[in-house]
């Protein structure tokens, strides 16, 4: 699993790294590639931009959750989770999440790997 | 004072947790699905029910896991078991759509037990009637005996074979009232009061109350128990009813048949281990003299994972409808009240055996 710095250089799958607020402050050129956002209009922006809103809750909380115990249940490993575009369009992508703290606050990555449904 | 957003979402993140915690840590599985039936949210006790990884579960169809829309109780199968579920649906009325939250909890164990519960208060009101019959035959069986009595004296003392069949049908009611006696003494209430009374007894009482099925399942009983084996302080009901457990249990052990080995007698404890030692919880003391009784079968045995549930309420390994699970719960239960202690070695395929330790009163 790389690590946030390392994850900084993935130039093939695309990558999301976002705060403790939960708010994207990083993506890669695949990533603008394949959710067709542009990287102004996505940078600041809640992760829960890329998630369906059927997730949104379940995101929250785990999310929350995890700030409070720091106790990861999801982390460094692949899950497969529905992500949406700026489009709307909905697509199964292989989720693989890591975790960092960097001076004290939490730093979140992801690389996506798109499985089906691969939006065009 | 004005709250930064930052703090904001700190405080309410905060409160979210506490919500997920909170409802990560109920007992019953619970499900959020919106309007279009997907699952939103569930909690850990879900996941753990329909044996699915959280992340699997969220965003899911909730008709692929359960077919039920509203409350009730449904027969549900997961993974090939059969589980009874509680289900009580509550929709939630939004802006965006109707939610419903499920809850659902298991009463598969629950509805069991209930079960079992039914059968045990079954058995009792059998009992109850067994004891009713039991008065009503003894009374025919008085008028058979009182006349044959009249016909031994009305039949000259010459016609022997006829006498000899007289002896043999009064042999035969003095047995059944015997029976009868043995059936009524254990079907009474237990009886708290605990009197000096011979163990050999209430073993060849209860022996006798089985003979019948010991012959048919071909079990051959060997019996050891030492002579002038000292009385001990007992409820003979109650403790009838232990050996009558313990034999049965033998018997089923060996359906092909088998040896059936009682040894009794009395000995002073010259090992700690198990209940006996110096310890305050102990039961025993070394040096004690205390009443052994071994019962050994060359049955089937128990299994190592079996091994320590023998004594829960309700745990049987024999088919439904068999056993209640009771028995040794009653068993252990009777000797403890009696200040004795029970324990089980067995080994699978070769047997059990089965080891009583009684105090000795010191007057006896």
């Amino acid at each position: 699993m790389k690590s946030i710095a390392g994850l900084k250089k993935e130039t093939f799958l695309p990558v999301v790294i976002a705060n403790e607020q939960g708010c994207i402050t990083y993506v890669n050129e695949p990533f603008l590639a394949l959710f067709q956002w542009k990287r102004e209009e996505i940078t600041g922006k809640p992760l829960t931009t890329i998630i369906p809103p059927n997730l949104h809750d379940a995101h929250n909380l785990g999310f929350s959750r995890f700030l409070m115990t720091e106790k990861p249940t999801l982390l460094n490993q692949p899950l497969q989770l529905m992500a949406v575009t700026k489009e709307g369009v909905q697509f199964n992508a292989e989720h693989t999440i890591t975790a960092e703290k960097e001076n004290g606050h939490w730093i979140f990555g992801a690389v996506i790997r798109p499985l089906t449904n691969f939006p065009k | 004072m004005t709250l930064s957003l930052d703090d904001l979402i700190k405080e309410l993140r905060g409160t979210l947790a506490k919500m997920e915690l909170a409802l990560g840590a109920v007992k019953d599985a619970i499900a959020w699905t919106a309007e279009d039936g997907t699952i939103q949210w569930c909690n850990a006790a879900f996941d753990r029910l329909v044996n699915r990884s959280h992340i699997y579960n969220l965003g899911a169809p909730f008709s692929e896991l359960f077919s039920f829309k509203e409350s009730g109780l449904y027969e549900h199968t997961i993974q090939g078991q059969k589980r009874i579920l509680e289900v009580s649906a509550n929709p939630i009325k939004l802006p965006q759509g109707t939610s419903t939250v499920f809850s659902i909890r298991d009463i598969t164990k629950l509805k069991e037990t209930q079960n079992q519960l039914v059968q045990s208060e079954k058995m009792a009101s059998v009992g109850q009637l067994a004891s009713g019959v039991a008065h009503e035959v003894r009374n025919p069986l008085g008028i058979i005996l009182q006349s044959v009595n009249y016909l031994e004296l009305e039949i000259s003392p010459d016609q022997k074979q006829i006498h000899e069949a007289l002896q043999a049908l009064k042999d035969a009611v003095k047995r059944a009232d015997r029976i009868i006696i043995q059936l009524l003494d254990f079907s009474k209430p237990a009886r708290p009061e605990l009197k000096p009374a011979s163990l050999q007894k209430t073993i060849d009482d209860s022996l006798e109350l089985l003979a019948k099925k010991m012959a048919l399942g071909r079990v051959q009983i060997k019996k050891n128990i030492s002579q002038n084996l000292p009385l001990m302080q007992m409820n003979e009901n109650e403790m009838q009813q232990v050996f009558i457990n313990l034999f049965l249990n033998a018997l089923q052990a060996m359906p092909d048949g088998g040896e059936l080995s009682i040894d009794c007698s009395p000995k002073v404890l010259e090992e700690s281990g198990g209940r006996v030692g110096h310890r305050s919880g102990d039961k025993f003391r070394v040096g004690q003299k205390v009443l052994v009784c071994i019962i050994k079968d060359r049955g089937k045995g128990i299994a190592p994972s079996n091994i320590h549930r023998i004594f829960d309420p309700f745990f049987t390994t024999k088919p439904p409808g068999e056993g209640t699970g009771l028995g040794l719960t009653i068993t252990r239960a009777i000797i403890e009240n009696h200040g004795g202690s029970i324990s089980f070695q067995s080994e699978e395929g070769r047997g059990t055996q089965v080891t009583l330790l009684f105090p000795i009163a010191a007057t006896y």
